[in-house]
């Protein structure tokens, strides 16, 4: 006992006796004697082992301990298990199973790093496959929620070719709209509606709702179920009104509670008759809040919307040809003849109103491709991964075949150590589908209706497919060579290191990541930089300084106070300019009609000796009442002649700034500056040119130039509804909700103040391009790191496996560095054909690409440049650690570490 | 039943152990009493091998040493009585005259 205990003192022994133990667990059967067996072997090795005092204790030293009948002993055992199973009959395949599982445990358990590493690699593949597929369900997969049949459903809209290029425009004059709702035979039926912004009071809490004002046939053309009460007929008097589910519950706390409230929508008194079941938002992608029926008195002035659904046997085309002969005979009515000169077009409820695809829909294509390429690519890591490991086992698989095992029991155990393995990386994609699902949904595309939670049973369908999918897939090579693993010629490449068909496999493996990450970095770049040069737009107003404060009353709404209205927001301009230099030193304010990106208000402009002025592309001519100051508060430069003065507000002066375009078109030969404009027609009073300034986008950013007209605010009535402008370059909700309570302290009768930066009116405009490129970077910037995880996997195992023959190198003469150069020129061009032919995948495919990016070439010097050499380098960088273990292998300890 | 040698003296070593007759201590008896260095696995596989062929049979037993794992206690059938009986006998039919040298 003394003697052991000398051995069983050492720390080496235990180390070494815990690894003989794990190597003998993985493969004995797990007998009720094993334990037993192992004990007594230790007691025996420990004595053994004592007798040889100075020798290290190691594991290596310990397995030569092992005389050949434990080899036996194993083997025995395993056979008499084996007997064991066949007694069972049924229950014997259970076991074998259950067997597999706990030997693919015990394997897994043994490899912790590579698991994980697995696993990891796994779950950020699977899991942003399942969130792409979350958002692109949404998006276009399948149709807006709770619309029957949404494939049948087709969007009316007028296309104009003019000499800008097409152009569409989802409004239809009243008349016009109608006219086709109710004669075109092949819709089974169709509908008309606008959507507006309104202030809903909820018996005292007041709030701003998206509502949608809908004819009688538009719920019934969707085909969609009321979650509670109905939905508005034909038949509905104008006092009735349906909210979404999550209005409803957020102020009347469930669905059957808000039916027979009475709710204000601004001029409109409505009892809730119904409740549209969660995600509905008719046939649009975004939100909606409420649904009125149209007034049909005030709806004939207006411009509709309309949409219709296919009879069974009729075609997109027959109902086109069908609408378009009606347009044609339709008179649109006095003040929408501008809507003549366009011909009917149609398209899917998938595409937004205007007709075009979505932009939001072809970028949550192009990322449900770039994250299945993800998927792709954490696949070859795992397959580059396991085939490491199977090299590494290379030993313990042909003592398991020497054992007995069976071929395809073997197989089978390789099947299920990589389901195993996939199952985890499902589990641990969970939270990467939720956080990705909630990122896209929060951040991305606030706006949108979401039927259902980030998580929900279709994703975890779609997860568990991928694990399906990526177990069978990545065991079946493995298995694959296990199962033809050859005894004796396997002995030899174990020694001798991978052969040359798997060497090379690896290297393609390796090239292929890397390319997949070059096409995804490259596209990732040019999204950036379309976000960037989109940002970085000169709109002619500084959008992001910019804030707009929208005071709205009740009573206002409701028409009482016109005069009220202006008053209200001149106090409050007042107000913030007594308490100027308070807070961010020196606030500047504003107030205008007629706002870029918000409001836009066009009226008839006449030019003394010009019969009938020229159109720009752009279009307008667009008017805005200021008042003194706007100018500098908006950020537009006055290019000429000066600005809209106080002093010209206060006395009523008929001046006027024109736009840069403007002052071209209209004046291409004299100066403008002191000509005279009629503003509203040839009748209206003359107003005098003052001053020029830039050119302003008016709509958002992709734009050709407009006719545009600043007037001093107050000069005309036909101007009413001004906003007030706050310039501040702070910004966020703390400071937006400060600026709205002073507001609402300062002024009186004010029920809903909300303060927005002027940036975010463009948001909806910019948001495909942020999703794109956030999105992009983020899921390629993973690819990367993984494709450059497999690099430096393979190439370590490279290493290790030619130590013996770098020892040969050096033992002939070879430097450090010239070994170290091996590695890195392995790596290198590894890394170079990868970005080469990435780069060339995403040029081939640069017709799909172009149409999404903006203002950004698909072969962009700056961008390829810099993800190629980024991408080079990083390459590089995951070979150096390789490397430099390469440049370290001591020739004597290799050759002699090999028998 | 023909036995081997190393099985007879198995078979014999959990007789003569009786209650105590766990895979440790035949290992030592046999080392002790018959001189045999027996490795720890070989006596593992006869032991296993003898219960497979019916001549011995185990139950598992109480832990005999503080502390100790459950170790398996074996004792011997009627076959194996019979099986060591039988070598016994031929071991002696053949000893029948020869003159001891």
């Amino acid at each position: 006992m003394g003697r052991d205990s000398a051995a069983v003192s050492d720390p080496t022994w235990h180390r070494g006796r815990g690894r003989l133990r794990r190597w003998l667990a993985a493969w004995l059967p797990d007998t009720d004697w094993s334990d037993e067996f192992f004990e007594e072997l230790d007691r025996d090795l420990a004595r053994r082992a004592a007798t040889k005092p100075g020798l290290g204790l190691t594991f290596w030293y310990l397995r030569q301990l092992l005389s050949p009948s434990t080899i036996g002993f194993v083997r025995a055992s395993r056979a008499r298990q084996q007997a064991r199973w066949h007694a069972m009959g049924h229950a014997r395949l259970a076991t074998g199973l259950l067997q597999d599982l706990r030997q693919a445990c015990r394997g897994l358990a043994r490899d912790p790093w590579m698991a994980v590493l697995v696993v990891m690699t796994l779950a950020v593949g699977i899991g942003s496959v399942a969130a792409m597929v979350g958002l692109g369900q949404r998006l276009f997969l399948s149709g807006p929620p709770h619309v029957v049949a949404s494939e049948r459903v087709q969007r009316v809209f007028l296309t104009f070719d003019d000499a800008g290029g097409r152009r569409t425009s989802a409004w239809l004059p009243f008349n016009t709209a109608v006219a086709i709702r109710d004669s075109v035979d092949g819709f089974d039926g169709a509908a008309m509606y606008r959507r507006a912004e309104e202030l809903a009071d909820f018996g005292g809490r007041v709030r701003q709702v998206s509502m949608n004002a809908v004819d009688g046939h538009y719920f019934a053309v969707l085909g969609a179920q009321a979650a509670a009460g109905r939905f508005i007929a034909d038949d509905d008097a104008t006092d009735v009104l349906v909210l979404s589910e999550r209005v409803a519950v957020e102020e009347f706390g469930s669905e059957t509670a808000a039916l027979g409230q009475t709710v204000r929508l601004g001029e409109y008194i409505g009892n809730v008759i119904g409740v549209a079941p969660a995600g509905f938002a008719g046939p649009d992608l975004d939100r909606v809040d409420a649904w009125r029926p149209l007034d049909v008195g005030a709806a004939t002035g207006r411009n509709w919307w309309l949409f219709g659904r296919l009879a069974p046997t009729s075609e997109t085309t027959r109902a086109t040809a069908e609408a378009q002969a009606i347009h044609e005979a339709v008179d649109p009515g006095q003040f929408f003849q501008w809507a003549r000169k366009g011909r009917v077009g149609m398209a899917g409820v998938h595409d937004d109103p205007t007709g075009e695809r979505a932009a939001e829909t072809s970028i949550a294509a192009l990322l449900l491709g770039v994250v299945a390429l993800v998927l792709v690519i954490s696949w070859v890591n795992v397959l580059n991964l396991l085939f490491a490991r199977v090299a590494r086992r290379q030993g313990e698989v042909l003592v398991r075949l020497a054992l007995g095992i069976g071929r395809w029991r073997l197989a089978r155990l390789m099947l299920t150590e990589s389901l195993l393995l996939s199952l985890l990386g499902g589990l641990a994609s969970l939270p990467v589908a939720y956080g990705e699902g909630a990122l896209v949904r929060n951040v991305l595309l606030p706006g949108v209706a979401w039927e259902s939670a980030a998580i929900d049973t279709n994703l975890m369908l779609v997860t568990f497919l991928a694990v399906l999918i990526s177990g069978v897939l990545l065991g079946l090579l493995p298995a694959r060579h296990a199962h033809r693993a050859d005894l004796s010629g396997g002995l030899s490449e174990a020694r001798q290191g991978p052969s040359g068909s798997r060497a090379r496999l690896q290297t393609v493996l390796v090239t292929s990541q890397i390319m997949l990450s070059a096409a995804m970095l490259l596209c990732a770049g040019l999204f950036v930089k379309s976000f960037w040069t989109m940002r970085v737009t000169d709109l002619g107003v500084d959008a992001s300084v910019v804030h707009v404060a929208n005071l709205r009353s009740l009573d206002a709404a409701l028409g009482g106070g016109g005069d009220d209205e202006e008053a209200r927001y001149v106090q409050a301009l007042n107000a913030l300019r007594r308490t100027q230099g308070g807070g961010d030193g020196g606030r500047e304010v504003a107030l205008a009609v007629g706002l870029p990106f918000i409001t836009n208000f066009s009226m008839s402009v006449h030019v003394d000796g010009v019969e009938e002025i020229p159109q720009l592309h752009g279009g307008g001519p667009f008017i805005s009442a200021v008042s003194g100051g706007y100018f500098e508060v908006i950020g537009t430069e006055i290019v000429r002649g000066e600005g809209i003065s106080e002093s010209d507000v206060a006395t009523g002066a008929r001046v006027t700034v024109i736009g840069e375009s403007t002052a071209r078109t209209l004046w291409p030969a004299s100066d403008p500056i002191g000509q005279c404009a009629r503003i509203g027609g040839p009748e209206a009073a003359c107003y005098r040119v003052v001053g020029i300034a830039e050119d302003v986008n008016r709509q958002g950013y992709r734009e050709p130039p407009s006719l545009q007209f600043y007037l001093p605010i107050g000069s005309s009535r036909a101007f009413r509804g001004p906003s007030l402008l706050v310039r501040s370059t702070r910004s966020g909700g703390a400071y937006e909700s400060a600026l709205a309570a002073e507001i609402s302290s300062a002024v009186a009768g004010i029920d809903f103040i909300e303060v927005r930066r002027l940036d975010t009116f463009l948001d909806p405009e910019i948001r495909p391009w942020k999703l794109g490129a956030v999105m992009l970077t983020m899921v390629s910037a993973l690819a990367m790191v993984m494709s450059l995880a497999g690099v430096f996997g393979v190439l370590s195992y490279v290493v290790a496996q030619r130590r013996r023959e770098i020892g040969v190198r050096m033992a002939l003469g070879a430097t450090s560095r010239s070994i170290r150069g091996i590695v890195l020129r392995k790596g290198l061009v590894s890394g170079l054909v990868g970005v080469f032919l990435g780069f060339a995948a995403v040029l081939a495919g640069s017709r799909a690409l172009a149409p999404l990016l903006f203002e950004t070439g698909v072969a962009d010097p700056l961008v390829m440049t810099t993800t190629g050499i980024g991408l080079v380098m990083a390459a590089v960088l995951a070979c150096l650690l390789p490397a430099t273990q390469a440049a370290r292998v001591d020739p004597v300890t290799s050759l002699r570490a090999e028998p | 039943m023909s036995l081997g040698d190393l099985q007879n003296l198995t078979i014999l070593a959990v007789a003569q152990l009786g209650p105590e007759a766990v895979a440790r201590q035949v290992r030592e008896l046999l080392a002790q009493r018959v001189g045999r260095e027996v490795a720890v696995p070989t006596i593992f596989v006869t032991l296993t091998r003898l219960e497979d062929q019916g001549l011995l049979k185990s139950v598992e037993g109480d832990h005999p040493e503080r502390g100790g794992r459950r170790r398996r206690i074996f004792s011997v059938t009627e076959k194996g009585w019979a099986a060591v009986q039988a070598t016994r006998a031929a071991s002696e039919r053949l000893w029948e005259g020869i003159a001891p040298q």
